[in-house]
């Protein structure tokens, strides 16, 4: 993150007994893609909306660009958003939506006209300027709520789950074209997610949220290698979790005993918060693990492969092992081993996974 | 059982015959006996005859009776469409505590028998002091119209996605002009048909405008005065003819502006999800 440009202190929102944003403090910086990623009901319309004007806090301060905007309307800020309904005015055109926030500002008619045009060009929606705005599709919609919003030249884009409402290749083209159109136009995003895919393939960087709380604040490759909860582990991508006992820490090595993985050393980058005799839990992706018939390394796991699935690119593999809960699952893009061979469910097996790459949670 | 199936069906045909029959006959009537040139409303029809109209053209307390309703009418529906539209917004813009309460007793009236309404207000005008004129009249059919203005316009505003005026103050716009360039064309719809419903309501009441007209009657109470006269008889059917043609007219064009403002509301329902 370069410079601070929009500045989040101790926000707190209730309805009703609830804090639906509990205490949130966050910095985003200029000209940043950033996403508010958890699942639905956990306040991220909410955070946003205070962004944008249309709720105020209870307590906390916001501040854009250094100045303080906490109690300002929304047509007094820097601000301009995409809702999630889109809200295109029905009773105009296209191009009277586009152009709507320009009437207020004292532009000449020619200078309203080309900047629509501009907007439509940008979203390549050009010519549709005079279609009446219910005869769109969805991902139409979609572009003319971002045109409208853009035209305004704002500080800073709020979307509302912009993608939710399209279907999946239409989603897909249009998070490549909002990040293009991000990064031409420099302005700061905020995006509202609950799709953590959609999170870490657009996002320079992503604060997690849960029960009105941010859980964590870091880039996608950050949050996919180093989840530091076990809620942000399990929501983002698959992980496998499993109980473990910390026996000793020195410097920035954690000495672990785990009935599934035995007893290991590895590194990591908070050892402050751990101590002997703490019980924690440990993490591995799917993709860390190796499997193989004949066992490599002295961290190998014995196991009964009891599914494969097929999941386009790549093969997911069940395995049963002794002293666990749940089967782990181990990620492969190969379903046969060294040896050509494929492997088959109830065949015996080794996973094999690397001490550095177990990421360690504190219990809670 | 196919027989019985069929008897069922026969029936059923039966009593929607009647029943349309019993509804409209009365109706066909009216304009029948207008063009028939007897003063006896009796068959054998007499013969065709337009005069019936031209006497009514040239009645001129009738004209008067006319023009006093129309006035009064005008006035009920703006006035009973205006507080409508304040007390329809309050109801679905603010989560009230008392909403139920507040909308229970603004369409109650709906429920009072109108002699009642009509004598309560006949007590209330003559106690403070109001005079019975057109304008007593046109209170009293603000009352009688609100509730359905009211209805009319609450349908209107819950289909009412928030997201428009939210969309419209992010953009810039102050919350007057936002009420003009977006809250009012979106509501406009039902405006307009509440302006007709109202207009319709206040012009078909006989009793209040009974009870409250002064020397100044409005068209129901003129025609039942004339109704003492016998040889004023086929004018009155050629004048419930000629009401009956426009209030036709006016319920078409309110469904047709409901059906119009139906069909953005889809739209929009289709951009909400
Ligand atoms: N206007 C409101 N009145 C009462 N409760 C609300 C209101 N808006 C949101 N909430 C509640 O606040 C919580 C967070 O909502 P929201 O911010 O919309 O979550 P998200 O966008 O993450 O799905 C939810 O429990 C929701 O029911
Ligand atoms: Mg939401």
């Amino acid at each position: 993150m370069s410079d601070t440009f929009i500045h989040i202190e101790n926000v707190i929102k209730r309805f009703g007994a609830r804090a639906a944003v509990n205490n949130v403090t966050l910095d985003i910086g200029r000209g940043e893609f950033f996403s508010l990623l958890g699942p639905s009901g956990c306040g991220k319309t909410t955070l946003l909306r205070m962004l944008g004007g249309f709720a105020q806090p209870d307590s906390g301060r916001i501040l854009i660009d250094a100045e303080d905007v906490t109690t300002l309307p929304p047509n007094r800020r820097p601000t301009n958003m995409v809702f999630q309904s889109y809200a295109i005015f029905p009773h105009l055109t296209v191009g009277e939506n586009i152009g709507y926030g320009l009437r207020r500002q004292k532009l000449e008619t020619s200078e309203r006209d080309r900047r629509v045009d501009d907007a439509l060009a940008l979203i390549r929606l050009d010519g549709f300027g005079a279609r009446r705005a219910t005869e769109l599709s969805g991902g139409e919609r979609q572009r003319v709520a971002l045109a409208r919003a853009l035209v305004m030249r704002p500080k800073v884009l709020l979307l509302d789950e912009p993608l939710g409402a399209l279907d999946k290749r239409l989603r897909e083209a249009m998070q490549v074209e909002l990040r293009q159109i991000q990064r031409r136009l420099g302005i700061t995003f905020v995006f509202v997610t609950h799709d953590q895919e959609e999170a870490l393939s657009m996002s320079d960087r992503i604060g997690v949220m849960s029960g009105g709380r941010i859980l964590q604040i870091a880039g996608p490759k950050m949050l996919y290698d180093a989840p530091n909860c076990r809620e942000v582990a399990e929501f983002v991508g698959t992980m496998n979790l499993l109980p473990a006992l910390v026996t000793g820490v020195s410097g920035g090595n954690v000495k672990v005993q785990s009935p599934v993985f035995g007893a290991f050393e590895t590194v990591t980058a908070e050892p402050e918060r751990y101590n002997a005799g703490q019980k924690i839990l440990i993490a591995l992706r799917p993709e860390k693990f190796e499997v193989v018939r004949a066992a490599s390394s002295p961290h190998a796991i014995r196991g009964t492969l009891t599914a494969v699935s097929y999941l386009g690119d790549r093969h997911q593999f069940q395995i049963t092992v002794e002293n666990a809960e749940k089967p782990l699952l181990a990620g492969t893009h190969f379903d046969r081993s060294m040896d050509g061979a494929p492997f088959r469910s109830g065949e015996e097996i080794y996973v094999q996974w690397n001490p550095n790459e177990v990421v360690l949670l504190p219990k809670t | 059982m196919t027989a019985a199936r069929g008897l069922l069906r026969h029936g059923l045909t039966v009593y929607a015959v009647c029943y349309l029959s019993f509804l409209y006959v009365p109706l066909f009537l009216l304009p029948l006996f207008s063009f028939n040139d007897s003063i006896f409303i009796a068959f054998p029809l007499s013969g065709f005859t337009t005069k019936w109209y031209v006497q009514m053209f040239q009645d001129d307390a009738m004209h008067r009776a006319l023009w006093n309703t129309v006035k009064v009418g005008v006035m009920a529906s703006l006035v009973s469409t205006i507080l409508g539209l304040f007390a329809a917004r309050a109801l679905t813009r603010y989560a009230m505590p008392g909403r139920s309460v507040v909308l229970g007793f603004a369409t109650l009236p709906l429920f009072i028998p109108d002699i009642v309404l009509g004598i309560s207000l006949l007590i209330l005008m003559t106690s403070v002091g109001i005079p019975l004129s057109l304008v007593s009249v046109a209170l009293g059919h603000v009352m009688l119209c609100l509730p359905f203005a009211i209805a009319v316009l609450l349908s209107r505003f819950e289909g009412f996605d928030r997201s428009y005026e939210e969309a419209s103050l992010d953009l810039g716009e102050n919350g007057w002009m936002t009420f003009w360039r977006v809250t009012f064309p979106l509501v406009l719809p039902g405006i307009v048909s509440s302006l007709l419903l109202t207009f319709i309501v206040s012009f078909d009441d006989f009793l209040i405008a009974f009870f409250l007209s002064g020397t100044e009657p409005t068209l129901p109470v003129y025609i039942w005065a004339q109704l003492r006269f016998p040889f004023q008889l086929p004018g009155v059917l050629a004048l419930g003819a000629a009401i009956l043609l426009g209030s036709c007219t006016v319920v078409v064009i309110a469904e047709w502006i409901r059906s119009w403002g139906v069909k953005g509301e889809t739209h929009s329902h289709i951009a909400g999800i």
